[in-house]
Parts: structure tokens; C-alpha cells; sequence
């Protein structure tokens, strides 16, 4: 087991986020953390990395207590894509995933991670943008950059917010294939924020489905999204399809309210 | 596409946890691209950052030049090669230096002013570019902060109701650098405050800016108008305050403050992704923001106790150095000092010559050189000045 997260508990002053999560996450597995607006899906992934200090609960990365490591550390065993990616001033591609060797920064390294910055960057097909400024990139190409940045730390787990929520339907399958081959050639493991239950469906080993901070359902894509589950967590009325033995989900009706 | 088709994907070549961090002894990629195109890309990324700092390779001579030019201009006559042989001999400390009035002129007349131009400069210009960047603000300069005012205050205290913590020669201007560490230090005690942004930071600073401006006011108010008008010109900035000594004192710590600036350029770097990314690379981003602030203050309260107000320089030289070589902190740091310097003794030569025998205050010559620059600028690039 890579990643443990056990009794997790975060609260806004008095207003209570997150309510006691507990999950186990695999080598070269991804999970994908589903659920509604305000669930605490994006708190859940900052509470993973120390963003956001938890107020009760543990995170264990390979058996190691995060709440025990220095920022350096954490940086070293748990990488970390954003919701929002556009830097205020922008550097280019190869900086800009030469910023994710910071943790591994020592005197005398530079050459060594320029080595492991271009395998990064020809392995994620940037080879050709190296040298653009990463402001100037499409959203899907500043998508594979910020993945290259946090691979370039070679975390154990990495934490990815919606990384495809911005992005057309080929980049999104991008990201996802990309992400399941990097699984088994980094070693690590996935835990990522989708809003795309079919995506989700698709490509996690596991779904996490949050509701208002607690985790109502996890499992395989089977055990998660069904009709039932989606009517308390989302209130929404679904047609759920079997599309090359995946689950794919139409959404109908919201709970109470006549189609349209 | 340079290596076409994305293939295979096996990251044999990157370090594994665990396993020591060695790669392969064959040197061959395990996987995609050629060898040719890492040498190509290796060596445009070396190409790339050559490029950058050939800037500074430029700048450099450039601003040497110009403090020639500088030193050789003026009521007096002074051939520029007059010029050099003088601040070699000055510097060396040679024999007989000193008696002709040439040396005189330029070793105690016109070189410190020029010096401190040069410091100025330097901290305006490089604490410019860091404000930048710290407070996520394209439009923020060293003065944001309420340091200016804070020093303004300070020394309207001094110069209209000679009420100082130090007294004699010292008076205005430790006046001056007290009240502006003051304002940092305010600015400082609000940094390490949790959940402090760059956003609070600018609204506490034009707080302070406008407080110690209403403070300045009031004691003008009350104040005869000979000593107003002393006042006032204090706060305007003009290089002629300075001495050999200050520039000492400046140097002190502007040389140290860059240095030290420019050793968290990396840093500054990774924080311009949003301070949730710049933390989960590893950077500890509140004590690197306080770090560059408290230097970056402390720099300029001592330049603009010395020196007074020199608007612009802060502003405008880190949108130079950027529209140049983009904004890696690395390069950005020390070219806008330099750039800084170069504008400063710019303007002031043109302040010292243009209606001569009198001499403008050079604060209105930035701003009457900055504004149009600026303007032209921001027409070039538009909304892309970040």
C-alpha cells in the first residue's frame, strides 16, 4: 500500500469539510474521487499533501507519516497538479518542469536533472515545445506540462484536481492514458478530482464518491455509480448503459423536476 | 513532432525510489527520441540561457560607460578618458591624488552623486522586480508598501518640528530610515500572519502609504512654510544629498540585498506557479515571501533616506529587462538593478544638464522619462504585460 488515509477530519472554522475519510490506494493504481460541487473533494486532495492541515486524522505515505516530513519531503514523496495552472509569469516548458526537481535540489545536480528533465519532457511528447513559453501552450499542452512537473519530483502518490475538467474530449483521453502508463513506469500511484463519472468509470481502479465530506461509496466503477447511489449523492435521475463493459452514465432528470 | 508518435513510455532511464539515484552506464534513452535530439535539445536549452544572460554581459560595460559620460558632464568640462584615469588613481589610492581640481571635481563633486545613482539604482530596480513577483502585482514597485511616505514622514518630523530620535547631522535622515523600517517592519509583522496573501499584503502596504501621507500632511499643516518647503524638497528625490559615507552605508546593504535576492531567484520562480504548487514543489513559501520582502525593504528605506523619492525606476525597470528576456527571477533580478542604475544616472545627468546651472530634482525626471516609456510599453504589449 503506497497511500493510507485514515479518519480524515478538516473544517473551515466551525464549518465542517471533511468528516472522517478513510482510503487505501495501490501501487500503479488510480482513483478517482467523484462527487458533487462542495463535496470536499478538492479539500481532501490538499489535506493529502499538507496544503490544508487536517484537523484530525492521518496520512501515511509508504508507512511515513506526512504530517512528520518537512515541506521538502512531502514535496519529495507526493506530487501535486492544481485546478487552476496559469502562472503569473510564465517560464518555458523545460523550466518550467525543472521546477519540479526542487525537492531533489542539491549543489552539483544540475546536469543530472537536466538528464531527468528531458526524459520527462520527450516521454510526455514535449520534446518539440521545450523551449515555448508555457503561457503561450494549449490548455491541453500546459496539462502535460504540469503533469511533467510533478513527475519530475518522482512522487510516490500523485494529487491531480480536475485535470481534465478544461480540456476537449481527445486531451482528456490524453491525460488519462498518459496517467495510466505512468502508474506502472513511475510506481506510483493516482489519486485524482474528476467530474466526468465516465471517464472516472473508465479508467479508475477505484471511485471514491464523496458526499457533503464523507465517503458514501467506494469501490470498483460497479460497486459506485448506479442509479441509486447517483439519486442521493447528485439528486439527479440516471439511465446507467453498458458501453464495452464499462458503466456510462446519462444524466436524466434532477430529483423532483419534470424532464424537460 | 520531434519524436513523433509518443512510443512505449518506459521511464528506464529515471530514478526509482529506493534504488539509488544512478542512471543507466550506457547512456542510450531507453525509449523514444534519438540521441541526436537530446544533444539538439540540450544544446538549445544551453543556447537558450546563454542568450538570457548575455543581457548581463551587456549591461554590465554599459552602465560603466555610462557612469563616464556621467562624470564627464557638467559645468566643468572633464574628457572621458580623464575621467577613468581619475577613479583608477582615486581608487588605488595614488600618490599625489587629489590636488588638481580635476580630481576634486569629479572624487568629491560629481562621483558620489553618480554612486549613489548607481546603488540607487541597483536597489530600486532589482527590489522592483521581487515586488513583483512576491506580491503577484505586475503593477507594484518598492514605494507600494508605504515605505516612501513612512520615510517622508520621518523627515518632515525632523526638518518642520526638529523633533528626531538622532540629533545633529543624523537628524533627518535617521529620521527617515527609522520611520521606514517601521513601515516595513509593520509590513513584515502582517507577512508571517497565517493565511496572509500577496492580496492583504498590497491592501495593508497602501494602508500604511496613505496613513503616513496623512500624517506628512499634518505636519505640514502645522508648520512655518520655510520648513515646509525643505520638506517638500527632501521628499522629492535628488542624488545631490549624497557623500561618501552614505554611499557606504548604502552599499553596505545593497550589495548583500541583491546577492541575497538573487540566491532565492529559483525559488521566486517556482512561487509565480500559485503558492499551493510552489509549496507542493518542495518551496517553503510564506518564509521565502518574508525573506524577499524584509530584504527588499530594508534596501530601499535605506536608499530613499538617502535619497528621497525616485518614482518609476522600481516599476519601470522590471517590465524592461522582461519584454527583453522574459522572467526568470535568475536573470531578472540582477538586470533590472542594472537597468535600474542605468535609467537613474540617466536621468539624473539629464536633471544636471538640461537647464544648467540649476538642477531639476531627479524624482520629477524619472517620472517625466518613466511615464512615457511606461506608456509606450504597455501600447507594445498590451494586456500581455505579465
Amino acid at each position: 500500500m503506497i497511500l493510507e488515509v485514515s479518519d480524515l477530519h478538516f473544517s473551515y472554522g466551525s464549518n465542517p469539510i471533511l468528516k472522517g475519510i478513510d482510503l487505501q490506494l495501490n501501487e500503479a493504481e488510480i482513483a478517482c474521487v467523484v462527487g458533487p460541487n462542495g463535496s470536499g473533494k478538492s479539500t481532501l486532495v490538499k489535506c493529502i499533501n499538507s496544503l490544508l492541515r487536517p484537523k484530525r486524522g492521518r496520512v501515511f505515505v509508504d508507512g511515513t507519516r506526512i504530517s512528520s516530513l518537512s515541506t521538502m519531503e512531502i514535496a519529495r514523496n507526493i506530487g501535486y497538479v492544481a485546478q487552476s495552472s496559469n502562472m503569473l509569469y510564465s517560464a518555458t516548458v523545460f523550466d518550467t518542469v525543472m521546477m519540479g526537481r526542487r525537492p531533489h535540489a542539491s549543489a552539483g545536480t544540475r546536469e543530472r536533472d537536466i538528464e531527468i528533465v528531458m526524459d520527462i519532457l520527450f516521454q510526455l511528447d514535449l520534446g518539440s515545445i521545450a523551449l515555448r513559453e508555457f503561457n503561450q501552450l494549449s490548455g491541453g499542452q500546459q496539462q502535460r506540462v504540469l503533469i511533467a512537473r510533478a513527475i519530475a519530483q518522482t512522487p510516490r502518490v500523485l494529487l491531480l484536481d480536475e485535470p481534465t475538467s478544461a480540456l476537449d474530449i481527445a486531451h482528456q483521453l490524453e491525460v488519462m492514458e498518459i496517467l495510466h502508463e505512468l502508474i506502472h513506469a513511475q510506481q506510483m500511484a493516482v489519486l485524482m478530482v474528476v467530474h466526468d463519472l465516465n471517464l472516472a468509470s473508465r479508467f479508475a481502479d477505484k471511485i471514491i464518491m464523496l458526499s457533503d465530506g464523507q465517503i458514501h461509496s467506494s469501490g470498483t466503477a460497479d460497486e459506485t455509480i448506479t442509479s441509486d447511489s447517483l439519486r442521493l449523492v447528485y439528486g439527479v435521475e440516471t439511465s446507467i448503459h453498458d458501453v464495452n463493459g464499462k458503466r456510462f452514465v446519462v444524466p436524466l432528470t434532477r430529483v423532483g423536476f419534470d424532464a424537460r | 513532432m520531434v519524436c513523433g508518435k509518443r512510443q512505449g513510455h518506459i521511464l528506464t532511464n529515471l530514478e526509482k525510489k529506493s534504488t539509488n539515484h544512478e542512471l543507466p552506464d550506457d547512456g542510450s534513452p531507453g525509449f523514444g527520441p534519438s540521441t541526436e535530439q537530446r544533444e539538439s535539445l540540450k544544446a538549445s536549452y544551453r543556447k537558450h540561457r546563454l542568450r538570457k544572460r548575455i543581457l548581463i554581459i551587456v549591461l554590465i560595460p554599459a552602465v560603466i560607460l555610462l557612469i563616464g559620460v556621467a562624470v564627464a558632464l557638467g559645468s566643468a568640462d572633464i574628457a572621458l578618458g580623464d575621467v577613468y584615469r581619475t577613479m583608477f588613481r582615486g581608487i588605488l589610492g595614488a600618490e599625489g591624488f587629489g590636488d588638481s581640481s580635476t580630481d576634486v571635481i569629479i572624487w568629491k563633486l560629481r562621483l558620489p552623486r553618480i554612486c549613489m545613482g548607481l546603488l540607487a539604482g541597483i536597489a530600486l530596480g532589482s527590489s522592483g522586480a521581487v515586488m513583483q513577483v512576491v506580491l503577484r502585482n505586475p503593477l507594484a514597485d518598492p514605494y507600494m508598501l508605504g515605505i516612501a511616505s513612512a520615510a517622508a514622514f520621518g523627515a518632515s518630523l525632523a526638518i518642520i518640528l526638529g523633533v528626531g530620535v538622532l540629533g545633529g547631522d543624523l537628524l533627518v535622515v535617521g529620521n527617515a530610515f527609522l520611520f521606514s523600517l517601521l513601515a516595513s517592519g509593520l509590513i513584515l509583522a502582517f507577512s508571517v500572519r497565517r493565511g496572509a496573501t500577496p492580496q492583504t499584503m498590497v491592501l495593508t502596504g497602501l494602508a500604511l502609504l496613505f496613513f503616513f501621507q496623512a500624517m506628512t500632511t499634518m505636519t505640514q499643516y502645522f508648520g512655518d512654510s520655510d520648513a515646509v518647503r525643505a520638506a517638500v524638497f527632501w521628499a522629492v528625490g535628488d542624488l545631490g544629498k549624497a557623500d561618501w559615507a552614505k554611499n557606504g552605508v548604502t552599499a553596505l546593504l545593497v550589495i548583500p540585498g541583491t546577492l541575497l535576492l538573487m540566491w532565492k531567484a529559483w525559488d521566486l520562480n517556482i512561487m509565480n506557479a500559485g503558492d499551493a504548487s510552489a509549496k507542493s514543489m518542495g518551496v517553503n513559501v510564506q518564509s521565502v515571501r518574508t525573506f524577499a520582502i524584509a530584504i527588499s525593504t530594508l534596501m530601499v528605506a535605506t536608499v530613499v533616506s538617502f535619497t528621497g523619492t525616485i518614482g518609476f525606476i522600481g516599476l519601470v525597470s522590471p517590465h524592461i529587462v522582461r519584454m527583453i528576456v522574459g522572467s526568470d527571477n535568475r536573470i531578472l533580478i540582477p538586470a533590472s538593478g542594472l537597468v535600474g542604475a542605468l535609467l537613474l544616472i540617466l536621468a539624473d545627468t539629464v536633471a544636471r544638464t538640461i537647464i544648467s546651472p540649476v538642477i531639476l530634482p531627479v524624482g520629477a525626471v524619472t517620472a517625466f522619462m518613466g511615464v512615457p516609456l511606461f506608456l509606450y510599453l504597455i501600447m507594445r504589449r498590451g494586456s500581455s504585460l505579465t
